[in-house]
Parts: C-alpha cells; structure tokens; sequence
C-alpha cells in the first residue's frame, strides 16, 4: 500500500508539491478518500464537493507545470461553514440558513482562493457559533476523533475534528469566547485566535461584532503561520479590521525564542486546574525554559469580570442579531441555542455600552497588571478540566449544562474581551487519553511571537504529531 | 435607575422581545450579579467617557516596541 498523503501536514503537503513528489489531485484524492472512511465517526463535514475539487485541483496541477507559483496552490483546505461565497449557502450549522445564497463572498475566502487553495467542502459546527462543546441538532454532534463519546470542543467543532482525523491540511474557524482555542485544544490540534482586528471578518456570520476574530486551525503551528501569512491584513470592508503592516510570520518561526520572559499565573489562571492538566502545563513550560526562555511569575487579574465583560457584549450582540428570527421562527432554534442567545434580551442597554466604553482602559490596565514591562507573553491553561462528554454537557440529559459551558470558556472568554492573540498548542494526553493544550497570549499584534514560541515547542515535543487511533488503524 | 428595572419599564421594555413575562424575569435575576459587577467597574474607571471606537486604536497603541 502506498504513502497515505491525508497525514501529511500542511507544511508537508506545500513542499512535495513544490518538489514534484506528489500532485494536487494525489492531495485532493488522499483527502476524499479520508473522509469516506473516517468521517462517519466523526460527522465533521456538511457538504463534501468530490466532483468539483478534482477538477480544481487537475486545473491546480496543470497551473503548475504551466509554471504557476502560490503560497497554497491546489491545497484542500475545508472551513467552518459560516464563511459566505456568492451563490452558495452556508448554513451556520442552522436550518434557518440552510436556503439562503450568499450575495458575497468572503473576505478571507477570496484571499484562500487567490493563494490557490481549494475547497473540499464545508464544516459542521455549532448552531450560530453559540456553544462551546460541537453539539448540533441539525446536522448531527461532531465526535471527538480522539475518543468519539467526547465532545470535539466547539463552535469550531468540524473543523478541530477534521484536522485531528487528517480530513485536510488546514481550516478557518471562528473565536468568539473559545471557539477556535478550545477544539483545538480538545482535539490535540493547533488554532490562532489573532488580534481582535487582524483577520477582516467581511462576508463571515457574526456572532457577536465586538468579540468575534477569525482564525485558522491546523495540525502544526508552522501550518498556521503559513495561513497567517494569507489571511492577516487590512480590509476596507471592514471597519474593524486594523490598518497595521503584516510580518513575515515565516520567517518569524526561525527568529528564536532564547531571552523571551514567559508570565506564569500564581493565582488567577492557575487555580482550580485539574492535576494532569496542571502537570502537563509545567512540563511544556519546563520545555521552554529548557530552550532559552525564563519563567517569571505574574500575578494576573481575575479573570471573572473579563469573563462577564465579555459576555455581556456577546449576549446583547447576539440577541440583537437573532430577535428577529427568534420571534419568526423559534421551532427552528435548537432549545439550547435559543436559551443561549435569548439571554441578551433581558440586559440593560446603559450596561451593554458601559462594557463596550470600558475596553480601552480595561485592555490598558491588565497589560500593565500582568505584562509589566518584563513579560512578553503569558503561558495559560485552555480548559482546566478534562475534556467532558458529549452526554455531560448535553443540554437535555445534563442538569448542570450551563455550569459545564462556564467552566469550559473560564480561561478562553476573558482574552476576547481583551482583544489579544493567543495560540492553542497541545502538549499532552489525560489519562483516559484526551488530548491536552495550553494557550500563549500575547499582546496586539504579537502573533509572530506567539507562532515562533509554539513552533520552537513543537521542535521538541512530538505531541502534534499523535494521530488518533481513527487514523492509525485506518 | 434603569428604565427596565421598574415594573413599567420592565413591560416596556420586553414588550418587543421574543421572552415570555416569567422568563424575562429569570433573567433579569440571572444577570443581576453581572450587571452589578459592571457598573461597579464602570464606575471605578477613571475614563469612563471613552468611545467604544477607541478601542482599536488603543491595541495599536499597546502593541510591543521593539
């Protein structure tokens, strides 16, 4: 039996390409042919288009021996399905949008497409974005590639479970509290949430306006340099998006870590941290002393009134979005969802704008708590408990769902609030075999250092190079 | 005093929402606590005229000096 390119990374995948070792449609078959084994225990992608990315991709390979050069030419990629191409639908993981074609494509779809990437198809998730563990009544729950019964981590719950099953070479998701940190950290992959502002959010579902970054997730921190680099950068179609130059994200993998400080939380951020977690969490930061960097301990914050600063913007936010649907058609809400995003509802307008006022000074202030003028990134657990069930935080068998849902966003939502990057990377498995993962936050705009610090770790750990026994045993 | 904190405001207020009587105030007590906690910070804030739009331009300002 031959090589099998679905477990390739990205990174890989790029660079037998450019030697002439493998074909786009090698890639493209070896992906296809994944996902109709694999997928039926994971339950990852919506649509699959088999037909129309063969093409694409024979089009990609002739591109190339025409002498054609892209950062990600005739690569499968596959996104969370809330990016809009024009004449397409995408659902949001919703009924409500399953008839509706987009009137434009997205921003960061148009930059994939003009680096060549193509599309496989489109990626399960929560419905709306709304929730942290990849349950959907739509479309079905995505399981985790890792131990199936266990929640894939959510809302970006496909495209974390299609890059741990080695379905394709790399995927956007979204991060609006946890969403795209929190399943890559439960599926033992990569995910970047950027600066608030990075990555232009034109043509993508909005969740909440003030919170929501999109990102990529891949299996190596260097294959989600290598979307960076596509993805960063002003758009005029958003008015959010920051007027700031993008780096050489490339190239800042090779800078070196030696000399970094690396804030460890004593309190905040550190307590009720379960004990293989906690453990795994002073291995990884061991591995980086053992590199160059130092370890200096910062008292950080409470993280709970970021938490609730957050959340009230995500909750008026959303529920402005969805008032109008959710009175329409309420039937077509899952119950969990729509308890979810009903919540805003009840919040007064005077507190909603009071978070939205505070966040310059509230952002100032914690880097000035927690950075001084000494750290240059903060190394933080994702989830602080281990990977749960899909039963445990099932809305309707579990009594204890909304305390579940906190517990899981605890350590991910207070950074949205703050607006600043921060890279989900795994380091090592519980026990019962769930993969486990810390997050590096930086300050606005650092995502360079935060990639660099999580490649230099991946150099010496051989964690995100597991693969789950779906993929092992075929 | 918030106009939906009063019973009239409270019927104003949820008149055009999508919450039945009971649930609207279930919530009201849920977000309680989170409401208190964010006007007490607001009010501790020591510019708490700032313009939601600053907050942009406050990360780029924030980001690090080489």
């Amino acid at each position: 039996m031959g090589q099998d390119f679905s477990r390739l990374s990205l990174s890989e995948a790029r660079q037998e390409l450019e030697f002439g070792r493998v074909t786009s449609r090698q890639l493209t078959e070896a992906c296809i042919d994944a996902i109709e084994r694999r997928d039926s225990r994971v339950n990852s992608f919506i649509t699959l288009e088999s037909e129309a990315i063969l093409r694409a991709a024979d089009e990609a390979d002739q591109a190339r021996k025409a002498g054609k050069r892209a950062p990600l030419l005739g690569i499968p990629l596959a996104h969370k399905d809330m990016y809009y191409r024009k004449g397409r639908v995408s659902t949001c993981g919703s009924i409500i949008m399953a008839d509706q074609l987009a009137a434009t494509t997205a921003t960061v779809l148009e930059r994939l497409d003009k680096a060549g990437a193509l599309e496989l198809g489109t990626l399960n998730m929560t419905e709306f974005a709304a929730g942290p563990t990849g349950h959907n009544a739509h479309y079905g729950d995505v399981h985790n590639p890792w131990h199936t019964e266990h929640i894939p981590g959510g809302s970006s719950s496909g495209p974390a479970a299609a890059m741990a099953a080695r379905l394709c070479y790399g995927s956007l998701g979204s991060d609006t509290g946890a969403s795209i940190r929190v399943p890559a950290a439960c599926c033992g992959v990569v995910g970047l949430k950027p600066t608030y502002g990075r990555i232009s959010r034109y043509g993508a579902m909005p969740r909440s306006w003030s919170n929501d970054c999109m990102g990529p997730l891949a299996r190596t921190v260097m294959d989600c340099a290598l979307l960076m680099q596509v993805l960063a950068g002003p758009d005029i179609r958003d008015s959010t998006c920051l007027d700031a130059p993008v780096p050489n994200y490339l190239a800042a993998l090779e800078q070196g870590i030696k000399g970094l400080r690396i804030g460890i939380p004593t309190r905040h951020f550190a307590e009720g941290v379960d004990d293989e977690i906690a453990e795994a969490l002073t291995r990884s930061r061991q591995i980086l002393e053992q590199a160059g960097c130092h370890l200096v301990d910062v008292e950080i914050p409470d993280p709970k009134l970021l938490y609730d600063l957050g959340e009230t913007l995500s909750k008026g936010e959303a529920s402005t979005i969805h008032r109008r649907w959710m009175q329409q058609r309420p039937q077509d809400y899952s119950d969990h969802v729509h308890t979810r995003l009903e919540a805003g509802q009840a919040l007064p307008a005077t507190r909603y704008l009071e978070a939205l006022s505070l966040r310059g000074e509230v952002v100032r202030n914690f880097i000035a708590d927690a950075f001084k003028t000494t750290v240059d990134v903060l190394h933080l657990p994702v989830l602080g408990r281990p990977v749960p069930t899909l039963a445990e935080t099932d809305f309707h068998s579990s009594g204890t769902v909304g305390e579940t849902v906190s517990a899981i966003t605890r350590f991910t939502r207070p950074i949205n609030y703050l607006g600043l990057p921060a890279l989900s990377v795994p380091c090592g498995f519980s026990q019962s075999g769930l993969p486990i993962a810390f997050q590096l936050v930086g300050r606005p705009l650092d995502e360079d250092r935060l990639l660099a610090l999580g490649h230099a770790y991946q150099q010496l750990t051989e964690w995100h190079r597991m693969e789950p026994a779906i993929v092992t045993r075929g | 005093m918030d106009p939906a904190s009063t019973v009239e405001g409270m019927f104003e207020h949820f008149q055009g929402t999508t919450l039945p009587p009971g649930r609207a105030q279930e919530l009201m007590q849920e977000l309680a606590p989170i409401n208190a906690s964010i006007r007490e910070c607001y009010d501790r804030a020591a510019n708490f005229n700032a313009q939601p739009a600053d907050f942009l331009s406050t990360l780029l300002e924030l980001q690090r000096k080489e």
